[in-house]
């Protein structure tokens, strides 16, 4: 079962392909990383999922919609795009408020966020004023304002400092063992080998593959996971499948 | 469309720019009668009469309709500048639900704001009347007319505000190309055009003509002025709006 759906998803930019006919689908309920190198794709990705980016061809549904047809979206997905989406002369907690008033969220929800993801002291201080990785949580909080069942993330962990990512973990952790459905991005396979049960990797816009986290840890046998993920970029053309084939 | 509007208020109350700008505003507005009658007698103003009063509601409309103009532009170019328009578009992706949302909230601001601003400067027109012994009559000489008609010509600025802050999608864009059509192209229009009654079909000139007592020969008459008004604010809202169908975020 997916919730997530991507369906020979294509985004042209002029004569660039940032993603060409990517098909595949994170399973419910687990973690799914989403690998690729800078400029991979990954980011245009998730905004086409979101509505953000309209996709030149095929499709990105959450059970079955496209992010704009949701009804009440923030209670279905959360998500964090980028963490410098917040005005800088609002405190944090106004800048949550905000985003919970068109949501019809009520004001302790935000201060359960906050506490969530330790802003709670700092949630009256200007965002101007926040550290990277402050705005990072931010992001996360505004992510989970709505307690949504499934929760998008776009690199979460770039900014923070080793605890920060310790803490990162956790809380991806917590949220799939609550059965939520995570979508988180990263550039780095290593980085997400702690967290995530399944990884799809892209490479210049094409699945390379889909598989378990174990699969991957498995296949590395001793050797890093960035070598094995620098061996199936480079045998990307072969080793390109699908997760529709696989489900298959 | 409630929650989307109690979002953007406050957004309002959360940006400092508002309180600036209504602040300056307010300072003018509450000066104003105080120079009328400081300055009365001197120069080629006479001495104040109850006819003035029409003229104290009407002066300050021009620079407060520009301050809520400036406000609309803020909330909506900011939106993009500070890239909150991610969140608002995460939490509402319909952007013609969106822009609806501003739209009204900034409109019934623009509206309040005339009133709350008519209040103070009847109050104290009545404090400064009676101080120079000149009958204060709130209901002659078109005073009801300009009170009624001047907060929804700040509700106009409001939307023409948001209109351009959306569709321009750049703050000072926005400031920049306000300031240009204000100061550059209404003046240079009728220059160019040899014709100096263009102006009265630019928006400038419309919003005089609306609040004008009477009208002169040659000129729209004061429904037909708004009607010109609304016009334009219905082309720059629809412009924004097939644009948002084509541009991406």
């Amino acid at each position: 079962m997916s919730v997530l759906e991507f369906r020979g998803l294509t985004k042209r930019y002029g004569s660039v392909t940032a993603v060409d006919d990517l098909t595949f689908a994170p399973a419910e309920g687990r973690v799914t990383g989403f690998v690729g190198a800078n400029g991979a794709g990954k980011s245009t990705t998730m905004r086409m999922l979101l509505g953000l980016t309209r996709p030149d061809a095929g499709s990105a549904t959450i059970s079955g919609q496209r992010y704009v047809e949701l009804r009440d979206p923030l209670r279905q997905v959360g998500a964090m795009v980028d963490p410098n989406v917040f005005h800088p002369n609002r405190s944090g907690r106004n800048a949550l408020r905000v985003i919970a008033r068109v949501a019809a969220i009520g004001d302790s929800r935000v201060d359960e966020v906050l506490d969530q993801v330790g802003l709670t002291a700092a949630a009256g201080r200007r965002v101007g004023g926040y550290s990277m990785g402050m705005r990072q949580r931010l992001g996360l909080a505004a992510a989970l304002l709505g307690d949504p069942a499934t929760v998008v993330l776009d690199e979460p962990a770039n900014g923070l400092d080793p605890q920060g990512v310790h803490w990162l973990r956790g809380l991806i952790r917590g949220l799939a063992a609550e059965g939520r459905t995570v979508f988180v991005s990263s550039h780095l396979l290593a980085e997400l080998a702690q967290t995530v049960d399944d990884v799809v990797i892209i490479d210049n816009g094409h699945l390379v593959t889909q598989r378990s986290m174990r699969e991957l840890l498995d296949r590395a046998d001793g050797a890093s996971l960035e070598d094995v993920y620098l061996e199936l970029i480079t045998a990307a053309p072969s080793a390109r499948t699908t997760s529709m084939e696989e489900m298959r | 469309m409630k929650a989307l509007m109690a979002a953007e208020f406050l957004k309002l109350r959360t940006t400092r720019a508002t309180y600036v700008a209504l602040g300056l505003v307010l300072l003018f507005t509450v000066a104003l009668p105080i120079f009328r009658v400081m300055a009365a007698g001197s120069g080629d103003l006479g001495p104040v009469r109850s006819e003035d009063l029409a003229a104290l509601l009407r002066t300050p409309v021009s620079l407060t309709g520009g301050a809520v103009l400036l406000i609309g532009l803020l909330a909506a170019a900011g939106e993009f500048r500070h890239h909150t328009v991610l969140t608002t578009r995460l939490a509402e992706p319909r952007s013609g639900r969106v822009l609806a949302g501003k739209l009204m909230t900034i409109g019934l601001l623009g509206l309040a704001v005339g009133v709350a601003f008519e209040l103070v400067t009847l109050a104290e027109s009545a404090i400064l009347f009676n101080r120079e012994q000149v009958t204060f009559e709130p209901t002659q000489h078109g005073v009801i007319r300009v009170a009624l008609i001047a907060p929804l010509i700040l509700a106009v600025h409001g939307l023409f505000g948001v209109a351009i802050g959306s569709l321009l999608r750049s703050t000072a864009a926005a400031v920049g190309a306000t300031l240009v059509w204000a100061f550059v192209v209404e003046g240079i229009i009728p220059i160019v055009t040899s014709s100096p009654g263009t102006v009265n079909w630019l928006p400038t000139g419309l919003v005089k003509e609306i609040l004008q007592a009477q009208t002169p020969a040659g000129q729209l008459g004061p429904l037909a002025a708004a009607g010109v008004l609304l016009s334009y604010g219905i082309a720059l809202v629809g412009a924004t709006v097939l644009l948002d169908r084509r541009r991406e975020l």
